[in-house]
């Protein structure tokens, strides 16, 4: 019976209270050392330096990433979560410190941010972390996949589509997607793509934006989406698909989820693939590459197609593209 | 009037008492209506008393599901509004696009949010999201579900482990012996519709314990509480009396489940005979929860409280009525000791008041006799007049009868004397002289004895006349002449109207004959005769009597040419002793009694002035006479 489904006197309450406290502490020093001890326990023979994945949470998710860098890295990886509390994080870590394994995945923010500046020597592989980490680039011992598919290769996703757009129209977040729209504009500039930004830092302010680089005497002749929260949210994606249809304008996206909603394309990343890029990295790593000499690596792209969309708008879609694509709507 | 009066005392010793004649009638039937009102009181105390327990019931079950409601409606209030917040909806929307960052931002708000509603509400023991893809957000007050405890961890994925139903809200019951612990769950759909999480909340319901002692009816009876599913969420530690959750849903819900009454429409019952026991609960459509709220009580219990509730009721209503009978049996006896004082006395007044009726009576005869006596005196000077002229023709005519008598005596004897020896004796002349005076005599005395014999007829019929007037009283019905009854009435008075010099004008007409009460008519008659010479009263004044047959009635009018009536008394002449002649001629009666004598002759008599002046009395009488009386 669970303590807090069982019946309990108030008076009870502090006394079980403290009780759960000392289990608490006590499970997990037995779960960390189920995962790093035990595994470190003396080897019969050689065995394979031991990964720990740290997920931020227990996102489904992760799950899928943390399967594709098994599967890629051919051995055991012990996965923990990163607890919701300080004082259980500031345990957790500790733990980590006294039994460091040979390399960390971390998965999401909180979990390489923690694991990065906590525990120290131990070299990280990061996934599933949209920010910037330390700008982009490797460290001494941080190293990771990026989340999102380049620019140039979205970019040249939807020129394979639409060849004839000259201007972009890109709807960002000053405040979150600077480094995106560097980079958006630095392919746009290779390609010979003129962008327009509609930039808005709250979403109240998304429709004016968009309405600024769709209408006027010089419309865009595509519009290409910012990953950022601002752009994409309940409130705003349906005002991005409306625009895209009324104003007859294809949209380039990052999620196949919004390719499934009305967006033209998308070069998203595979969770599965995600994982196996970072076990690839990892395996670098482990065999004693320094992780500042293993770059920052580009996610595979998965590319999402929305067919009928084309067709609305009068786009041929190649057919080896078609076929490349591993998700067509229709 | 007699001074006899009846007290309460004198009433007690008067003859059989009327109250105990009363209150033997009475008492049977009182007792009689005693036992109907007993019998029909404990019909209707009972079925009374069945109403209100049943009105009862609804309203404990009601108040209880108001309270159950109430515990329940902050939780469903807080599910209900967390599943269509922004909140969950930018979780789950992250969720789907994969901003894995993101998520775990909206997770740390949600898990914020949720130790809020922890801090808030005593009520909440944990609460937790899990979107469909399998993240788990869930609090509760020893840990959240980033809990490094996989103990905690093990309890949250229970928490959320239940399969997804529909999009209703769902309640299940955390522990078999503990009914305060209910898990209620709600599921998030997106606009589309989809499921896209659950939002399940663990609540400490402890005040459900007091709800349901509340409704406790008696020792062995228990209330619970029913989910939609039939499950068993609240109960009281001993499983009341064998009635199953199916079975009592079934019961309560089904097509056996009966309105306990009009008063409690919305109470539901079931009797199982078998178990023993009657169960109560709202209808469903009561509850906002959806549950059934049931309270179950044992067979005989429920029916003792109604025999309790129906004894003491027929009780009291048996001492009311007992109490009513006895005040009404009192006052029955007051009323009729009352009533027989005060016919007691009625009686004795009315016993005095037939002596005075009599006395009255009588001395009206008398009043009427000598009204008639003073008629009578009235009538005797004229008679004495009419018959003086004849009597004293008659005496004259018997003296000189009787002088004529004596000289023929005379003439005889000296005859006789000298017959043999004295005729030779007397000279022939003076025998010749003789026989001439006694031719003579013999023609003298036979004029004057047919003298005699003409005053003695004229005698002889006043005398009738007056022995039609002297039979006035005797009411016998005959036919007459009534103009011979107005002559007689003018023969009777013809002294005064000669001596005062009045002028005397009659015009019968036609008159037939009419069967009356003569004597009485004549009265009449003689009365508005007389009145109407001392209306008239000098010399040149004038009298009319005149008759005339109309066609259902012939009329009789005596006018006057006197002073009239005046106005002031013309509404009082028949009144009896109203007179205006003074107190030594007349006594009042006249005209009131030839009111009477008319109307009992089914006719009518009017007074009124003549224009040309005097007073005019007609008398109006029926054609035909009405028959024998």
């Amino acid at each position: 019976m669970l303590a807090w489904r069982t019946t309990r006197r108030p008076g009870a309450e502090a006394a079980a209270r403290r009780d759960w406290r000392h289990r608490s502490l006590r499970a997990v020093a037995i779960l960390v050392v189920a995962a790093l001890v035990g595994p470190a326990a003396p080897p019969v023979r050689a065995d394979p330096p031991r990964v720990v994945a740290v997920r931020s949470s227990e996102l489904p998710l992760y799950d899928d990433v943390i399967a594709g860098f098994r599967e890629g890295l051919g051995s055991r990886v012990d996965v923990v979560t990163l607890p919701g509390t300080e004082a259980e994080a500031r345990r957790f870590v500790e733990g980590l410190n006294r039994l460091p394994p040979a390399l960390f995945l971390t998965l999401g923010a909180a979990a390489t941010s923690l694991v990065h500046r906590q525990v120290p020597d131990v070299p990280v592989v990061y996934a599933r972390v949209l920010s910037n980490v330390e700008g982009g680039r490797s460290t001494d011992d941080l190293t990771g996949v990026r989340q999102l598919v380049p620019a140039s290769s979205q970019l040249r996703l939807l020129l394979r589509i639409a060849p004839r757009t000259h201007r972009i129209g890109v709807p960002f977040d000053p405040d979150r997607s600077t480094t995106w729209i560097t980079e958006v504009e630095r392919a746009a500039k290779a390609a010979g793509v003129e962008v327009v930004r509609a930039a808005a830092s709250d979403k109240s302010n998304a429709a004016e934006a968009l309405a600024k680089v769709t209408g006027g005497a010089e419309p865009v002749d595509a519009l290409w989406v910012a990953p950022d929260r601002t752009w994409i949210n309940p409130d705003t994606v349906p005002l991005l698909l409306r625009t895209a249809r009324e104003k007859r304008v294809p949209l380039l996206a990052h999620a196949e989820q919004l390719v499934e909603e009305g967006a033209l394309a998308a070069a998203y990343v595979d969770d599965h693939a995600l994982g196996r890029s970072a076990a690839a990295l990892a395996r670098r790593v482990l065999a004693g590459e320094p992780a500042a000499q293993v770059p920052v690596a580009d996610p595979p792209a998965s590319i999402a197609i929305n067919a009928a969309v084309a067709a609305e708008l009068g786009l041929t879609v190649p057919g080896e593209l078609l076929a490349e694509a591993a998700k067509v709507v229709r | 009037m007699s001074d006899r009066v009846v007290t309460a005392r004198g009433a007690r010793a008067m003859g059989p008492r009327l109250e105990q004649r009363i209150l033997l009638t009475i008492l049977p039937l009182v007792a009689l209506m005693l036992g109907g009102m007993g019998w029909w009181s404990h019909r209707a105390v009972r079925r009374e008393a069945v109403l209100q327990e049943a009105a009862s019931v609804e309203r404990a079950l009601g108040e209880a599901q108001r309270r159950l409601d109430g515990l329940l409606a902050q939780p469903t209030s807080d599910l209900v509004a967390l599943a269509h917040s922004a909140l969950i909806q930018r979780y789950h929307f992250d969720v789907r696009f994969g901003f894995n960052d993101a998520v775990e931002q909206d997770a740390a708000v949600l898990d914020d949010s949720f130790r809020q509603l922890l801090e808030v509400s005593t009520t909440y023991l944990a609460v937790a999201y899990r979107d469909e893809g399998g993240g788990v957000v869930a609090r509760s007050r020893t840990g959240s579900a980033r809990s490094a405890d996989p103990a905690l961890a093990e309890a949250f994925a229970e928490l959320v482990a239940r399969a997804p139903g529909d999009d209703r809200a769902w309640v299940q019951r955390l522990s078999a012996r503990d009914p305060t612990r209910l898990r209620f769950g709600t599921e998030v759909r997106d606009d589309q519709h989809q499921l896209v999480g659950k939002l399940v909340v663990d609540l400490d319901l402890r005040g459900v314990h007091d709800v349901l002692d509340g409704l406790r009816r008696g020792p062995s009876s228990g209330a619970l509480i029913v989910g939609g599913d039939s499950t068993l969420l609240a109960a009281p530690p001993e499983r009341p009396l064998g009635w199953t959750t199916e079975k009592l849903r079934s019961a309560l819900t089904g097509p056996l489940a009966g309105s306990a009454s009009a008063a409690a429409p919305m109470v539901a019952y079931a009797h199982d005979a078998l178990l023993g026991s009657v169960a109560l609960g709202l209808k469903p459509g009561a509850a906002v929860s959806g549950w059934t709220l049931a309270l179950v009580v044992p067979h005989q219990e429920f029916l003792g409280r109604i025999a309790s509730v129906g004894r003491d009721t027929l009780v009291v209503t048996l001492f009311a009525v007992g109490l009513v009978s006895v005040v009404a049996s009192w006052v029955v006896v007051r009323i009729s000791r009352e009533l027989r004082i005060a016919t007691a006395n009625l009686e004795g007044r009315m016993e005095d008041l037939a002596r005075a009726k009599s006395d009255l009576e009588s001395t009206q005869a008398q009043l009427v006799q000598s009204a008639k006596l003073a008629a009578l005196g009235e009538l005797v000077a004229g008679v004495a007049h009419e018959m003086n002229n004849p009597l004293g023709f008659l005496y004259a005519n018997v003296r000189v009868l009787a002088r004529y008598v004596h000289e023929i005596e005379e003439m005889a004897r000296r005859g006789l004397g000298s017959g043999a020896e004295g005729a030779a004796a007397e000279p022939p002349d003076a025998a010749e002289a003789a026989r001439a005076r006694l031719d003579d005599l013999a023609g003298k005395v036979a004029k004057l004895i047919d003298g005699c014999q003409v005053g003695a007829e004229r005698t002889k019929t006043i005398v009738e006349k007056l022995r039609t007037f002297a039979r006035a009283g005797e009411g016998e019905i005959q036919s007459v002449d009534l103009a011979e009854s107005l002559d007689t009435a003018v023969m009777l008075l013809g002294h005064r109207i000669e001596a005062s010099g009045i002028e005397l004008h009659r015009d019968y007409g036609a008159l037939p004959r009419y069967r009356c009460r003569a004597g009485a008519l004549n009265q009449v008659f003689v009365n508005l005769l007389a009145n109407a010479l001392d209306a008239v009263g000098h010399a040149g004044g004038q009298v009319w009597i005149s008759s005339r047959v109309l066609a259902e009635s012939l009329e009789i009018t005596v006018r006057d040419s006197g002073p009239g009536i005046a106005p002031e008394i013309a509404h009082r002449l028949f009144e009896p002793f109203f007179t205006t002649k003074g107190p030594t001629r007349g006594t009042g009666l006249g005209l009131s009694v030839s009111y009477g004598i008319v109307r009992d002759h089914g006719g009518t008599i009017e007074a009124s002035n003549h224009p040309a002046g005097g007073a005019v009395f007609v008398v109006r009488l029926p054609l035909p006479p009405p028959g024998p009386a």
